[in-house]
């Protein structure tokens, strides 16, 4: 009889042990999405680029630092785990300047009837992103102890806030864009004005506001 | 007496189990950190002549895995095809003005919209094994997916495409500003594919 119940204890025991160590092997997902997918033809003239480079840095969070219950629990688990978990990215951002040809219409050209002269009005300049890097630096990592690794979760939640914040930064500082406007403008009136001059006309720019 | 000792030693095994277990979790449970996030630096300001003719943007699915770990993630990948006016060569035929369409740039990122990048899950067919991927490896991921998805952009007729387009409007805005006829040319309308 009692060499029953331990059999039963021990195999109830080994179950539960069973079960707790699988929970901890994560199960693939199935997400249910639609993958989007778009192809446009356009009829842009690129007159000037720009990199903007954004580094964030990951560090433990100081019990002194710590608000609410949730961070000041995870501050004193950071604080008793042996161990320092530091680490540093960055990664590029591109944004270009360009002219829509497509807003160019006949009346935005003029040449003069002895052809030697032209009046040429461009579309404004317009900024856009054209996208950042699909890889990320790591400036610094430095894990040790029993601390746990920066999961690739972790760096792809870290990316999406760095390019939040340099999105935000972009529109309130125009002194970004206003940069490329300019450096756009006089590459194109420096095209435009050679390209006339190598056919004998004089090419007289602006641009529209 | 003997069962008495069976049952200490597996109690013990359970014990030492339970421990291994608990510090793997401990080792491996979630850390709350802290992001200090740097102002945005200018690290390259430039100007540019290009024509660009197609854009594309595109969600794609990233499916990897490096020895018995495994990652599942998705992201959204944007781009475009652009042609540099500043090295397009030019001669005269008769009074024709001819320019030869130079090679296309098939440029492609990660998009800026919200949410391009998201790790799905990770995982790993060993109880126990570790899910974290480096930095290195991911990036070796991603590079070949940028890599599959510009052979993707050459066989899907994109790049063709793009060309027809450039040579047309390269067409249409030259002769505007111009008082002979222009010519554009291609030498390659199918591309010059750089695996």
């Amino acid at each position: 009889m009692i060499k029953a119940r331990i059999t039963l204890t021990l195999m109830l025991l080994s179950a539960l042990l069973a079960t707790s160590l699988s929970s901890c092997r994560e199960k693939p997902s199935d997400p249910d999405r639609t993958y989007y997918s778009e192809l446009r033809a356009v009829k842009k003239l690129v007159v000037g680029r720009m990199t903007l480079s954004k580094m964030a840095t990951i560090d433990d969070i100081r019990l002194s630092e710590a608000q609410g219950l949730k961070q000041t629990a995870s501050a004193l688990l950071a604080a008793i785990k042996p161990g320092s978990r530091k680490a540093a990215y960055s990664y590029d951002t591109y944004l270009r300047a360009y002219i829509d040809l497509e807003k160019l219409t006949p009346a935005d050209i003029s040449l003069s009837a002895d052809g030697k002269s032209m009046q040429l009005t461009l579309p404004a300049i317009e900024i856009e992103f054209t996208g950042r890097d699909a890889e990320i630096r790591e400036e610094h990592y430095r894990v040790t102890g029993l601390r746990s690794e920066i999961n690739a979760d972790e760096r792809a939640a870290l990316k999406e806030e760095m390019n939040r914040l340099l999105k935000e930064e972009v529109r309130q500082n125009p002194a970004f864009t206003s940069r490329l406007t300019e450096l756009a403008k006089t590459k194109a009136v420096t095209y435009f004005t050679q390209w006339g001059r190598s056919q004998g006309i004089d090419v007289s720019i602006r641009f529209k506001d | 007496m003997k069962l008495l000792s069976i049952l200490r030693w597996t109690v013990l095994l359970a014990l030492t189990a339970t421990v291994i277990f608990l510090a793997i979790r401990f080792k491996n449970s979630p850390e709350a950190s802290t992001h200090k996030i740097q102002q945005a630096l200018v690290t390259e300001i430039k100007p540019a002549m290009e024509l660009c003719t197609v854009e594309f943007i595109e969600d794609v699915p990233i499916k990897a895995h490096i020895g018995t770990r495994h990652i599942f993630a998705r992201t959204t990948l944007s781009g475009f095809i652009s042609f540099d006016l500043d090295s397009a060569a030019t001669r005269m035929k008769g009074d024709t003005i001819v320019v030869i369409l130079p090679p296309e740039t098939v440029e492609i990122h990660e998009s800026t919209q919200p949410g391009s990048y998201e790790v799905i899950d990770t995982w790993n067919e060993k109880l126990l094994g570790s899910t974290k991927f480096t930095t290195a490896e991911e990036n070796d991921i991603k590079r070949k997916v940028i890599d599959n998805f510009r052979r993707k952009i050459y066989a899907k007729g994109y790049v063709r495409q793009a060309r027809a387009d450039a040579a047309a409007t390269l067409t249409q805005m030259l002769s505007a500003m111009s008082a002979s006829p222009v010519e554009v040319t291609d030498p390659a309308p199918g591309g010059y594919f750089k695996p």
